[in-house]
């Protein structure tokens, strides 16, 4: 998964600086102490850089997307972008940052359920490998239904309690 | 296919292959005929065995991913939970989340 530090990073990257971290990027990755130093000394003081660096979630996803639409940049953009808009209309306009997490994990699991998916139904499998990744995608299907449920609840105990009066006497709807 | 010693006496190779269920051993032979047919089963396996190993490389890479996933999973479940305890929430008989009273 090392290389996909790089390709996210890269895209805010352009001209000659770009490319002198992206070659920073990519050393630092491999072990090199003193590229990971120049790093900390360039982008010190940019959170979003090393936020996106540090993100997990993000590199899981470059990297199934990868493994999902192979050399096909075009698709692999379109999975990114759709990654993107889901987990926008998840978290909504004022997320709270365990709604954002939340919300996060439900689009990787989206993700890795369709690339289980695409194997276990890939044909000219044997029969066990077939069912290998037909239980991978099952794995794949509960963990998606639980972040789901997950992010509901959180959801649901974070809704502020709604009062009603009704004939002058208050009915508790929620919370 | 392999080659086959009787006794540690000489080399013969021979073909395994399935009749009816059954496993039937051909035996082709020893010397240079016998090393071109075996080369030339070899050219034939090739290709099967290369597709193999991809098909295990692939299973690796994806049984490391569901690995991966599932660890995240993990930890951001975690989270959530550790959350909703410290807001004052429990899980009811391991089950649905509600409000601690008092």
């Amino acid at each position: 998964m090392a290389e996909n530090v790089v390709t996210i990073v890269g895209r805010d990257l352009d001209g000659d600086t770009g490319k002198r971290d992206l070659k920073l990027l990519d050393r630092a990755q491999k072990g090199d102490d003193k590229a990971l130093f120049e790093l900390k000394d360039r982008h010190g003081n940019r959170p979003g850089f090393w936020k996106e660096v540090g993100d997990y979630s993000r590199h899981l996803e470059q990297h199934m997307a990868k493994q999902l639409t192979g050399d096909n940049g075009l698709i692999r953009e379109g999975i990114l972008r759709k990654l993107e808009s889901m987990r926008q209309e998840l978290t909504g306009p004022n997320p709270s940052a365990l709604e954002e997490l939340l919300a996060e994990r439900v689009a990787t699991c989206w993700l890795q359920l369709q690339l289980a998916e695409s194997r276990a139904t890939t044909t000219g499998l044997t029969l066990t490998l077939a069912d290998h990744y037909q239980k991978q995608a099952d794995r794949a299907h509960r963990r998606y239904l639980a972040a789901i449920k997950t992010l509901a609840t959180v959801r649901r105990l974070q809704i502020p309690p709604m009062q009603v009066n009704i004939a002058e006497k208050q009915v508790n709807l929620l919370g | 296919m392999a080659w086959e010693s009787r006794r540690g006496k000489g080399r013969y190779y021979t073909r395994s292959r399935k009749v009816n269920g059954r496993v039937e051993r051909e035996y082709i032979g020893s010397g240079p005929m016998a090393e071109f047919q075996s080369a030339l089963d070899l050219m034939e396996r090739w290709p099967r065995q290369e597709e193999a190993y991809a098909r295990r490389v692939e299973r690796d890479r994806m049984a490391e991913l569901d690995r991966l996933v599932a660890d995240y999973c993990e930890r951001v479940e975690s989270v959530a939970c550790a959350e909703l305890e410290a807001a004052g929430y429990h899980k009811h008989n391991r089950g649905e989340w509600r409000r601690r009273r008092g």
